[in-house]
């Protein structure tokens, strides 16, 4: 019988969402046992030797040890200058902040996500640049973080979809503008850690639910299947459902939660009586509020790669240009 | 053309020789044919080859490329115009396969834990497994060869692969 038409046919066969992945391996353990696949790693090993340079290293004559501490002297003073250049300097969030909050960038950890653009979907990699109306899909247990230029930042967990908007100018009462940034969640978390700055509004944060706005401050937004609520850690939000004409005022320590009937209520952290509620607010904020010296690290890790310095394009951290 | 070092060539070896099993195995899960699962994930070796210098290697090379498959996965049903299996059944498979990776140790071991388990399995078991995985046969092949029936043929096939995990989840658990 003919594999191909056998193989073509397996796909067919039902199988439970959660047999999936043993249907995978055992369809690769029937085939080849524990054997490892050695066409398939010689043509990928072949196909990518095909396509690279590769670089060896080789001495070609005797060196002796004085003539290498000769050159190797110079270099390790140069990297003890810049080490300690770059311990004093730092990469730090209290850096005087120079810009304002547009051109937002993106930064996934593994397995990432997808931004749809056009119509067309893109990998989420780390430092790419966030335009108007840009969609952003998370994958389950990945983080991704939406950095803005004032150093505003959107922690967006695993199975999250969020919308950027781009911004709106809007008009005030004494013909002055100012602009907002309008974010949509249509489902998924965020941690929100916005950063006041001048010449902008606030954050407007659209989800099914209502809209919410914040002008500084931090806050953890969750908007699942039958879980909608919002804790607000520092700052104030505030929070207009869609079905209600008034404005609610969420202070820290408090949670805005929609209940039955579609009712607003505000009760603080420590009221909760739902004790279910309260553990899945505390494991959100456990998963998403990244604190300070660790995204200092994060960022300190991309930049070393040379992939955030997008992020941060002209921004004056501590005084000092560090990201060209 | 890119520009790599000798000891970057060979950590990918080695992450290819390690992970492509399981990276297949994650493709095969995603119901793709074996011809279409070995191209994809020889493209998504390659692109991980690319980008060599971005990989953060304190990470698991088997999610990297997990989400990579899961890229490309998607990317060719909609150049293809076939229907994807969708984001939450995805996500389920995913979910199993980092179960699978919790210890770096037993992603080398997996297909062994898997013989291991297999064996335990009853005569009958191993003939069905045998007949459907390695020699290829159709439910209705298998059930006349075996004088039971077809559905039973599946519902068996079904509560073998849960007692292989249930099994797989339990070995690991005891090494660990």
């Amino acid at each position: 019988m003919n594999n191909q038409k056998i193989e073509k046919k397996r796909p067919d066969e039902p199988v439970a969402p959660e047999s999936m992945a043993m249907e995978g391996l055992l369809r690769e353990f029937g085939e080849n046992g524990t054997a490892p696949h050695r066409d398939l790693i010689g043509s990928i090993m072949t196909e990518a030797r095909k396509t690279a340079d590769i670089t060896v290293t080789t001495v070609s004559q005797p060196v002796s040890v004085i003539s290498i501490l000769k050159y190797l002297l110079p270099a390790a003073a140069c990297l003890a200058i810049m080490g300690v250049l770059i311990f004093k300097s730092g990469i730090t969030l209290t850096g005087k902040v120079k810009l304002t909050a547009e051109s937002p960038c993106l930064m996934a950890s593994t397995p990432g996500g997808i931004l749809e653009r056009a119509g067309a979907s893109l990998a989420i990699r780390n430092g790419m640049k966030v335009n108007s109306h840009d969609q952003i899909k998370t994958y389950a247990s990945s983080i991704a973080y939406l950095q803005f230029n004032d150093l505003s930042r959107l922690e967006i967990s695993g199975n999250s979809n969020i919308s950027y908007n781009g911004t709106a100018v809007i008009r005030q009462p004494d013909n002055s503008r100012i602009k907002k940034i309008d974010i949509s969640l249509q489902e998924g978390a965020i941690y929100g850690n916005i950063v006041k700055t001048s010449n902008y509004g606030a954050f407007t944060i659209k989800t099914p639910q209502g809209k919410l706005s914040i002008r500084q401050g931090k806050f953890i937004l969750v908007n699942k299947p039958n879980s909608f609520y919002l804790e607000v850690i520092s700052g104030a939000v505030q929070f207009k459902a869609d079905h209600q004409a008034k404005v609610v005022k969420v202070k820290p320590g408090q949670v805005c939660l929609i209940g039955a009937g579609q009712t607003v209520k505000i009760v603080s952290l420590n009221q909760l009586n739902s004790s279910m509620l309260k553990q899945q607010i505390i494991a959100s904020r456990q998963r998403l509020t990244m604190n300070e010296s660790g995204f200092e690290q994060l960022l300190l890790k991309l930049y070393k790669k040379k992939k955030a310095d997008i992020c941060f394009k002209r921004n004056k951290l501590k005084n000092r240009r560090i990201f060209l | 053309m890119i520009s790599i070092t000798k000891e970057q060539l060979a950590y990918f070896e080695k992450q290819v020789i390690l992970n492509h099993k399981q990276v297949l195995a994650y493709a095969l899960s995603l119901n793709l044919d074996r011809h279409a699962a070995e191209d994809l994930i020889q493209d998504a070796f390659l692109t991980a080859f690319h980008k060599l210098a971005e990989i953060d290697r304190d990470r698991s090379f088997g999610a990297y490329m997990r989400g990579i498959v899961r890229f490309k996965y998607l990317e060719r049903g909609r150049k293809l115009k076939e229907i994807c299996l969708g984001d939450a059944i995805i996500d389920i498979v995913d979910q199993q396969f980092m179960e699978w990776n919790s210890g770096e140790h037993h992603r080398m071991h997996l297909f062994d834990i898997l013989e291991q388990c297999n064996e335990k399995l009853t005569e009958d078991q191993q003939q069905i497994i045998r007949m459907f995985y390695t020699e290829k046969a159709q439910c209705e092949m298998i059930a006349a060869t075996m004088k039971i029936n077809e559905t039973t043929v599946r519902k068996r096939l079904e509560r073998i692969r849960n007692e292989l995990k249930g099994c797989i989840k339990k070995q690991q658990k005891g090494a660990r």
